[in-house]
């Protein structure tokens, strides 16, 4: 998760920051890494097995 | 050299159009006339099975043929659209409603949705090879001045050599159709399909042959510089081996013989592309334009060979694969007869 | 599709009508078909890497409700690809049948790089027929993998498309010599400095609005009361692509605006409406800028504002309106309502997306509200609203050019007459094939 974070800050940066092409194209891949490890990280099976634990000790909330 | 062999490029995407996607068109007229929901069910179960895998696949032909000549004979495709605009426009919503009804078929509900569908699926397969038919002719007759629109926008298309090459382009498309879904009824081993299409195959053949030869002698009165080039030289040979080819289709079919049957009827639209191509030459669009005028420059057509060379290297081995998979029945979806609704006749109670 | 429709007539009435009656009615036909096409793109585009992602999940686990989502998405993603291609088909004969002499003229400049996508788009087309008719057929693991080209094609498509388009507002690769154009380079051409960001931005917004909209589907699900691993799995995929796309989005756009401020000025100061080459420039959110008065009213001034979004300095010279004559300027409304509907929507989309993943971060499970779920369902149409917007707002941006400072857009148009009727046979039948993909795909939700 602390990578993920981190990647996306320095994506962020690189690109905000700085005009090179270098720097453009390490900033897209430090934010491509951020959306496509996140995906992995979050849609994971284990924890979307876990998720079924989770909801059925959870009252239902309203609104 | 660059120039003709991007042309051939051209004629050899067109007969994989012609011969592919009308099989698809003409699917689209047997389908209308199949009958009610016992007698034309199994037929349009066939039709549905044998087009579901390779609808799209067939269809990337056009724009690979429109894209070809965008970039390789920008000029004549520029004339070609604005002279030739009704029809290709029409054509144009055909492909819209083809492609709809096609895709939108097996959720129709109820049967008065479902005629709807198949009414506008087939008379849409009908207007398409009519129009693109009549296109042709207007080019091959001289009607398609260089410009932007510079041609007659209604006599360019309904002329006596368009209407003809129209209406061939739509029986052909019945025929091949019917070709090949005896074709494909015989590898799914229903015969009674089987015999239903080869009586198809055999009519619209027949037809196809005497427009053809009727096609001649209007041609000759109509445009009498692509007469000559049909009956001499190169266009001479291409219309013999198509004329010779379409009758031994019509024998191998009456054999018995499906899968050869294909093969040859797939060349004699190959040959009569090619005969066209050969009957205009040197132009690209008689009488003004030759293929060394309407071309490119080298550096362009070198970098469509090169890149649709290396795309090929994708392309053909992927082509071969879906095709060895569809020919060995991989993906074949089960077999069954279908409703006007195209939703299986069996299952009807079942239905929400 | 109706959002397109509102927005093609607003771009017509403002735009006030070219000198010949046909080019208005072209434009409206192009923008139109354009509307239609592109939103299934994003499906093209994105569901394919969802759904080959949940059939991943199928292949670690074994468990039956990922591959029955899989199965599912990808027979959508077939039909919705049907319909793309003849949606698709339709573009290239308008190329042809409206813009012949932008065709006649340029065709030899970019043309091969149609060609490329013709190629990408058929392997798309073999692959995912392969795909959707091998489930079952093929073993598993070459089942997933012919799902691979599919994602790849769909990134090449877009590629050569946007390369094309990167070019119109970028020319490069030819010369003119006598008013006429010579010496195509097609390399020179399809590898341009500004179609870099383009295809980034559009590469995300296919993500976000294929992954919204679907998310928006299992949301309704959601809110009735469904809580299965099957809903639960397809509202964790959607949203994880879709959230974490939406805020590196907004990143691409500020990349975007800056390429903008640098290679377009004059479509630049159409987003804000300024008039003056100024340093220090404001942005104005809001109000409408009067034609006559030369001016935004009703507006809320932020100053220094758009000289910092433009080249991060709030002191920042900005050139204005009034460096290029009145016929070279796009109209401003349309680009500046455009603009800011699609920044505001971004943003938007991009704090539902800091929503969801912060839920993750400290409580690892999808939020509980129900107002998440209800701004999801309303996240999709809004994305696709977005999506339009954006591509107006270039589009429009670039007018008058067809090819930027080069080939006017006029210049371009079919001579052929009764575009009228074209027009409007052409709208009839989207409508009619709109409501028939629309009623179908509401059938296939139903089903679940």
């Amino acid at each position: 998760m602390r990578w993920l974070l981190a990647a996306f800050v320095a994506g962020v940066v690189l690109m905000v920051a700085f005009e090179h092409v270098v720097t453009r194209v390490l900033g897209l891949l430090c934010l491509f890494g951020f959306i496509v490890g996140g995906v992995f990280l979050i849609a994971d099976p284990v924890a979307l097995g876990k998720q079924e634990e989770g909801m059925a000790d959870e009252p239902r909330t309203g609104g | 050299m660059l120039p003709g062999v991007c042309l051939a490029l051209v004629m050899v995407g067109l007969t994989a159009y012609a011969v592919l996607g009308s099989a698809d068109f003409g699917a689209g007229f047997w389908d209308l006339t199949a009958g009610g929901d016992r007698r034309g069910g199994r037929v349009r179960g066939m039709i549905q099975r044998s087009m579901a895998p390779v609808w799209e696949a067939n269809h990337v032909w056009l724009i690979f043929v429109l894209v070809v000549v965008w970039t390789a004979f920008p000029v004549a495709f520029g004339s070609i659209f604005s002279t030739l605009a009704v029809p290709l426009f029409l054509a144009a919503l055909g492909i819209i409603f083809r492609g709809a009804a096609f895709a939108l078929r097996g959720q129709a509900a109820t049967i008065r949705e479902a005629r709807t569908l198949g009414a506008l699926f087939a008379s849409a397969s009908v207007l398409i090879p009519f129009c693109l038919g009549a296109a042709i002719g207007g080019i091959a007759s001289g009607r398609v001045p260089v410009g932007n629109a510079a041609g007659d926008p209604w006599s360019s298309w309904l002329n006596p050599t368009s209407v003809l090459i129209g209406a061939i382009g739509v029986v052909t498309g019945a025929h091949l159709s019917a070709v090949f879904l005896a074709g494909d009824s015989r590898r799914a081993g229903l015969e009674d399909l089987v015999a239903a299409f080869r009586a198809r195959a055999l009519g619209s053949g027949v037809l196809a042959g005497v427009l053809a030869l009727a096609g001649l002698l209007v041609v000759r009165s109509d445009a009498r510089e692509l007469f000559d080039g049909l009956t001499s030289g190169a266009g001479l040979a291409c219309v013999l081996v198509s004329g010779a080819a379409g009758v031994g289709t019509l024998a191998l079919v009456a054999a018995g013989r499906h899968e050869p049957a294909r093969y040859v009827a797939a060349l004699s639209v190959a040959a009569i592309v090619a005969g066209w191509a050969f009957a205009q030459s040197p132009h690209v669009l008689p009488p003004d334009l030759t293929l060394d005028e309407a071309a490119a420059p080298d550096a362009t057509l070198a970098a469509v060979l090169a890149g649709l060379g290396v795309g090929a290297l994708i392309l053909v081995p992927s082509l071969v694969l879906l095709y060895r998979l569809v020919l060995r029945g991989v993906l074949d979806q089960r077999f069954e007869p279908l409703d006007q609704r195209f939703t299986p006749l069996d299952r009807e109670e079942r239905r929400p | 599709m109706a959002a397109g429709l509102v927005v093609a007539q607003a771009l017509s009435d403002t735009l006030g009508g070219g000198s010949q009656p046909d080019l208005l009615e072209a434009r409206q036909m192009q923008a139109l078909s354009l509307a239609v096409h592109i939103p299934l793109v994003c499906f093209g585009i994105a569901f394919p890497a969802m759904f080959l992602f949940v059939e991943g999940l199928y292949l670690r686990t074994g468990d039956e409700t990922f591959k029955r989502l899989a199965t599912k998405w990808s027979k959508v993603a077939l039909t919705l690809f049907a319909v793309g291609v003849v949606t698709g088909t339709i573009l290239s004969f308008e190329f042809g049948l409206l813009w012949p002499d932008f065709m006649a003229t340029f065709g030899n400049v970019f043309g091969i790089a149609f060609a490329l996508e013709g190629i990408s788009f058929f392997v798309e087309a073999i692959f995912i027929a392969i795909y959707v008719y091998g489930w079952q057929r093929l073993s598993p693991r070459a089942h997933f993998l012919t799902g691979v080209p599919v994602v790849i094609s769909g990134f090449a498509g877009s590629f050569n498309v946007i390369a094309v388009n990167g070019w119109m507002n970028d020319p490069q690769g030819f010369d003119v010599v006598g008013g006429r154009v010579t010496d195509p380079r097609p390399w020179d051409a399809l590898i341009n400095d500004a179609m870099w960001h383009e295809l980034i931005h559009m590469y995300l917004a296919g993500y976000i609005v294929a992954g919204f909209i679907v998310a928006g589907v299992y949301s309704v699900a959601w809110l009735r009361g469904r809580r299965d691993a099957y809903v639960r799995t397809a509202l964790v995929v959607t949203l994880s692509f879709a959230c974490l796309a939406a805020p590196v989005q907004i990143i691409v756009g500020d990349w975007a605006a800056r390429s903008v401020t640098e290679r377009q000025p004059v479509k630049l100061a159409a987003f804000e409406g300024l008039v003056e080459t100024e340093k220090g420039a404001p942005f104005t959110i809001g109000g409408v800028f009067d034609e006559d008065e030369q001016r935004v009213r009703w507006g809320i001034e932020v100053p220094h504002l758009l000289s910092l979004l433009a080249r991060h300095d709030p002191n920042a010279e900005i050139t204005g309106l009034e460096s290029v004559p009145p016929e070279d300027r796009p109209p401003v409304n349309v680009v500046r309502f455009a603009f800011q509907t699609m920044v505001a929507i971004g943003t938007f989309l991009a704090m539902l997306g800091a929503v969801f993943f912060v839920t993750w971060l400290r409580l690892r499970r999808l939020p509980h509200s129900r107002w998440f779920y209800r701004a999801v369902v309303a996240a999709g149409p809004l994305a696709l609203v977005a999506l339009i917007a954006g591509w107006i707002t270039t589009e429009v941006g670039r007018q008058p050019w067809i090819v930027y400072e080069v080939m006017r857009t006029e210049q371009a148009v079919t001579a052929a007459d009764g575009l009228e009727v074209g027009y409007a046979a052409l709208v009839a039948v989207y409508l009619v094939l709109g409501s028939g993909v629309f009623w179908m795909l509401r059938r296939l939700a139903r089903q679940g």
